[in-house]
């Protein structure tokens, strides 16, 4: 059940401090300056399984037994090898992976202890998507109802650095929303309020009518100029209807799925398209979108898959039933990847030219390079979409490049032209160049 | 005999016959100019002959001043058979109460209401909060093996409040030094409407939970993670309802850290940060409170008090919103409201049920058949419609009803008043909401109906801490406090008096009325007699009295040893006062018209004090004396200026002084009393004579306290209804809860 102050905490103000009839969305007519760009970044977690993931051959991800369902995309993609994580510090290295992987600075000493490492706290510094969505909220032309959006899915209800990747600052997590009927009220919420009570203004009218005819003379006014206000609402509200009129109307969710392990295949859709929809009425230019945690433990039963992902990725690479498992696991995010990248490639850029996915880049990524490892290195990245204008369509290698140069080329690529980002020395070199 | 003479014998038979007609001599000298019923006449005397001189005073006036240019028409006793025909006919406020008599107002729901109705209709279908007589908040303590555990139990324990330090006493044995942890839970009942801050500050992981059902909701205060051990500062507000209990859940970790500490701070409205006080914070547990946050629009106050008599484009929307911010928040919770689960095959049946119960409690009686159609029935019978929707329109529809937001519009469907009407009026009088489980149980077996049982239950109702609020809200008020909210003064004159002085005045002014309004005896002469003023360290020193030992408020003397409860409360002198200076003006006019029942007119001319203007060698007084000497001014000043003069020896932060401008004080000067005896007031003791004595404050009083309760004028009521009350004040001892009871179960709509 969507929590109604949650959502209002997420909003940061009351959504009762609005005018009742605010043309929520509105956004069909805003002219936009200049080519609309878009950027998501999407997490899974745990490593992957580097045998299977790198193509054989870099310009053909058919060669990836985990990238093949990417293969459509292939001209407007490019898979990254060598980006390596290489902010140090407290932490292990989970939390480093996930709480570092887009701040590209170190956490703070803490009260947080996994299994070994000395405990540590929250990231030091905001990440790459708050730091975009800054930038584009700060212009005019740029800016968006929500600026960005963080969606979770099977994300644990738990706030820790193994849970959070985006940050609004030092010591500031930003909670992804994984419930998607929250996220659906966030983003139509109070239109959808606002009908229901529209739908009851008549039996109102006919209710205020009918205790009038008791009163006497003198009370009468009173009344009057009440039945009044509710007919004059009742316009406004009919007016304020047609005026928004979305340019994708909003999605319908089945209304019955639990937020429960098994249901997270239909979750992801329902988030995802959410996320799509949001960003097709250009609520949000920048999106994340975190599939469960570092050291997440989902157990992919839809795979046929029993255990949990985090104890799987523990298995040596000698244990080839469980890179079985993590294989599949694997291939089952690329997959969702591909059905982001589909779903965009699908919908008409709104006001633009092409289609959603050419003004769109969705960056996926990984808290660890390989799980038995737990190494740092060899994050596998891979890139899709038009909206960066940085792929080239075949894989880049580098040798264990910091990836504070990566989240530098992301921030460019969107016109945000940072000297660097996260801690300073790994920025050496400058953003990363693809060529 | 004259016809006209017996005429006047058939009908007044005890009149002596030598005794002069104030009719006819009313008619021959005075309706020239006045008109025939004192209404006025234009191009000679327009204002309506309308006032509250006593008789007396209007039969001196008459024989010296009138009528005009020929006063020795209208002498002795025609002009006080004259005067008296006035007085009774049109002049005094009793003979414009019976030529015009005041009806009862439509009302709407005041924005209290409103919301604390909502609040409690939902409390309604869960358990009421309720605090006990333990104070404080129950603390767990474990040593932390691992983060995550929670083995190694070492204490549970009562603590006054959520703190603790590891280099302090803390009393926990065999405690880890540096892993530990600690939660605490109960409730907090907030002692008024508005927005709490809530701070926590700690180097280490923390985690404050309020007003949630279970703990793994979301966090109010979110501090789980620390950061490099070092002490951080986390706030969060949110808006609670006085005497509304909520509850509280606080988790504290130290987990590998060398600094080990809590603490929390809050500052509620009105006052300062300050540490979390332990007197608002009790063991016991709450269930949630849906609460309502929407802004209303201020209530129409034009009649000197606050009430629902208008509406507006702004209160409709508002109006408006509440039911949705309702609807969602009841959508919070509705399967553990309507009682089912989100699996149960009969859950639409069950939420029907629910919008058919709600709507009921908020009508605040069983609903008609029509209701029942109109507001249930049909919604959920419309096609295409999914049952949540239809819940969702139902409660929507049920909180913008006239029947629900119209407490008049509370009768059966003959149009009657009836048990349900009486129980919907007490809960409204008493606590601004709708009856609870108890009234209603008494309605049903017909236990609300004789003057015993309905004042029996005011008494009932007049122990819950709604009723406190309520009260509390009414001496802010009567004393016209609530328009006096910045309390600061001129740093330079008044170094050190700050925002935590004044939130400690508001501590110590509350602490005082709640002494004495709910103390035993309730006494209503004990606000103006008491010379011990609440104090804590910080106020103590401030006023130069002796510092109380525990460093809470105790009750005790201030140096001067010459206070008089209310009148010389400092805070009440600083809220009545200039940037840096007193203001004997506005100590007089508030004073004297809200505790004294002086009636004063708008001043004739406005002039403004500007200090500039005077001689910086004057004092105040003389200062005030000089502005206000024309004859026009001190038709009111009479009365005012001895009221402010006599409360010189408190500066403008309501400290004792003996001089002014390097000048000793003069405080005494002679006070015209309502029925023109002229008297001589000296001090704070004199102003306190006068409101225990006068019947003119009691009257103020019970206005006031009427006005608050009900939201009516009191003669509408009828006329007979302040003599009645008043009568009631003298013989019961000046008690004042009994007051309150009386007032309540005597407007009981019949």
């Amino acid at each position: 059940m969507t929590s109604r102050r949650q959502f209002i905490r997420d909003l940061g103000i009351s959504t009762a401090a609005l005018p009742f009839v605010s043309g929520l969305p509105a956004f069909a007519d805003r002219a936009t300056v200049g080519r609309k760009q878009r950027i998501i970044v999407m997490f899974s977690p745990n490593g992957t399984v580097p045998a299977k993931f790198w193509p054989s051959d870099p310009n053909d991800l058919k060669t990836s037994p985990i990238l093949s369902c990417l293969a459509p995309f292939q001209k407007q993609s490019m898979v990254l090898k060598g980006i390596a994580n290489r902010v140090g510090g407290d932490g292990d290295r989970h939390m480093r992976g996930m709480s570092c992987l887009l701040t590209g600075a170190r956490l703070h000493p803490g009260n947080i202890q996994g299994g070994s490492d000395s405990p540590a706290g929250w990231a030091s510094a905001i990440s790459i998507d708050q730091e975009i969505k800054n930038f584009l909220q700060k212009n005019e032309t740029t800016r968006t109802r929500f600026g960005s959006l963080e969606v979770g899915i099977a994300v644990p209800d738990r706030a820790d650095p193994w849970t959070r990747m985006s940050y609004a600052g030092s010591n500031q997590p930003v909670a992804p929303m994984d419930d998607p009927y929250q996220m659906l009220n966030k983003l139509y919420g109070q239109s959808k309020d606002r009908e229901t009570y529209t739908s009851i203004l008549d039996s109102l009218g006919s209710d205020l009518k009918k205790v009038s005819k008791s009163l006497a003379a003198e009370d009468q006014a009173l009344l009057q100029q009440h039945i009044e206000l509710v007919r004059q609402l009742e316009q406004e509200m009919q007016a304020s209807t047609k005026q928004d009129e979305l340019v994708h109307p909003e999605p319908e969710l089945d209304p019955n799925i639990e937020l429960l392990n098994d249901n997270t295949p239909q979750i992801a859709r329902m988030q995802m398209d959410l996320l799509i929809n949001a960003m097709a009425n250009d609520m949000a230019r920048v999106g994340t979108l975190q599939f469960m945690r570092s050291v997440g433990q989902a157990r992919m039963n839809w795979l046929g898959i029993n255990d949990g992902h985090h104890s799987l990725s523990h298995e040596p690479d000698k244990n080839q039933e469980a890179q079985n498992k993590l294989e599949k696991i694997n291939i089952w995010f690329a997959q969702q990847l591909a059905y982001l990248a589909g779903k965009l490639r699908e919908t008409p850029e709104p006001g633009g030219d092409g289609n959603m996915l050419d003004h769109t880049t969705i960056v996926w990524v990984n808290e660890l390079g390989q799980g038995n490892t737990h190494t740092l290195d060899n994050i596998p990245t891979v890139i899709i979409g038009g909206g960066s204008g940085l792929t080239t369509g075949r894989m880049h290698s580098f040798v264990k490049v910091a990836h504070n140069r990566l989240l530098m080329s992301l921030a460019h690529s969107m016109g945000h032209h940072i000297p660097h980002f996260g801690e300073e020395k790994l920025c050496q070199g400058g953003a990363l160049q693809f060529s | 005999m004259p016809r006209v003479l017996q005429f006047l014998l058939l009908l007044l038979p005890s009149l002596a016959l030598s005794a002069p007609d104030g009719s006819a001599i009313y008619t021959t000298h005075c309706a020239s100019c006045h008109g025939d019923q004192g209404e006025g006449v234009d191009d000679e005397y327009d204002e309506s002959l309308v006032g509250k001189r006593s008789l007396e005073s209007l039969t001196k006036y008459i024989h010296k001043s009138m009528p005009e240019d020929e006063e020795d028409l209208v002498i002795n006793e025609d002009a006080q058979a004259v005067a008296a025909y006035i007085h009774a006919t049109f002049y005094s406020p009793e003979a414009q109460a019976k030529l015009h008599p005041i009806r009862q107002d439509l009302l709407r729901l005041s924005q209290q209401q409103h919301r604390r109705s909502i609040t409690d209709i939902v409390q309604s279908f869960r358990n009421r909060p309720y605090q006990g007589d333990k104070q404080g908040l129950q603390g767990n303590y474990f040593n932390k093996e691992k983060m995550n555990d929670r083995k190694g139990k070492l204490i549970e324990r009562l603590d006054p409040v959520p703190a603790f330090e590891i280099n302090s006493k803390h009393g926990v044995d065999g405690i880890n030094p540096k892993a530990h942890s600690i939660y605490w839970t109960g409730s907090l009942l907030p002692p008024e409407t508005g927005t709490y801050s809530f701070r926590m500050i700690s180097p280490n992981g923390i985690r404050m939970y309020l007003n949630e059902s279970d703990h793994k909701k979301v966090p109010f205060i979110d501090g789980w993670v620390s950061s490099g051990n070092e002490m951080r500062t986390i706030e969060s507000s949110l808006f609670l309802l006085g005497g509304h209990g909520i509850s509280v859940f606080i988790e504290f970790l130290c987990f590998k850290e060398e600094k080990s500490s809590l603490r929390i701070e809050w500052k509620p409205p009105h006052g300062a940060w300050e540490p979390l006080p332990p007197h608002i914070l009790y063991p016991d547990g709450a269930s949630k409170a849906a609460i309502i946050t929407t802004p209303f629009p201020a209530d129409d106050a034009s009649m000197g008090y606050e009430r629902g008599s208008s509406i507006s484009k702004a209160w409709s929307e508002a109006v408006a919103n509440a039911a949705i911010e309702a609807t969602m928040l009841i959508f919070d919770d509705i399967d553990e409201l309507a009682r089912t689960k989100s699996d149960q095959p009969d859950r639409a049946e069950k939420f029907k049920q629910f919008c058919a119960d709600f709507a009921s409690r908020a009508f605040s009686r069983p609903l008609t058949p029509e209701q029942q159609k109109t507001h249930v029935d049909a919604i959920f019978a419309q096609p295409g419609s999914d049952y949540e929707t239809a819940t969702k329109r139902s409660l929507m529809l049920t909180l913008t009803s006239p029947s629900f937001l119209y407490p008049s519009f509370k009768r059966n469907e003959k149009g009657d008043y009836d048990q349900h009407s009486t129980a919907a009026h007490l809960a409204r009088t008493l606590w601004d909401s709708v009856p609870d489980k108890r009234l209603q149980e008494l309605v049903q077996k017909g236990h609300l109906v004789t003057p015993k049982q309905i004042q029996d239950e005011c008494w009932r109702m007049l122990g819950d801490p709604r009723a406190r609020t309520k009260l509390n809200a009414f001496f802010y008020h009567w004393l016209s406090l609530s328009e006096k909210e910045h309390l600061n003064k001129d740093p330079k004159t008044f170094p050190g008096f700050d925002e935590h002085i004044i939130a400690d005045l508001r501590t110590s002014l509350n602490l005082f009325i709640n002494d004495v309004v709910w103390s035993e005896d309730s006494d209503y002469r004990r606000l103006f007699t008491s010379e011990n003023v609440y104090l804590n360290p910080r106020l103590a020193k401030f006023y130069g009295a002796t510092a109380p030992k525990d460093g809470t408020f105790q009750f005790l003397p201030t140096p001067d040893r010459q206070r008089a409860g209310l009148f010389t409360h400092p805070y009440i002198l600083t809220a009545f006062s200039y940037h840096k200076q007193t203001s004997p003006i506005h100590r007089g006019v508030y004073l004297s018209r809200n505790i004294l029942g002086r009636f004063l007119k708008p001043p004739p001319n406005a002039i403004e004090f500007k200090d500039a203007d005077f001689d910086p060698t004057l004092t105040m007084r003389e200062k005030v004396t000089a502005l206000t000497k024309d004859q026009a001014c001190m038709a009111c000043h009479s009365i005012i200026n001895p009221i402010g003069f006599s409360l010189e020896y408190y500066d403008a932060v309501g400290r004792f002084r003996t001089s002014d401008n390097n000048k000793p004080i003069n405080s005494e000067s002679d006070y015209e009393t309502p029925d023109l005896k002229k008297i001589r007031i000296k001090g704070p003791s004199d102003l306190a004579r006068l409101a225990v004595e006068s019947p003119h404050a009691h009257r103020a009083f019970i206005k006031h306290l009427f006005h608050h309760l009900i939201q009516q004028p009191v003669n509408s009521y009828g006329f007979a209804k302040m003599d009645e009350l008043h009568k009631t004040l003298q013989e019961s001892n000046f008690h004042i809860r009994n007051l309150i009871a009386t007032i309540a179960a005597s407007t009981v709509p019949q």
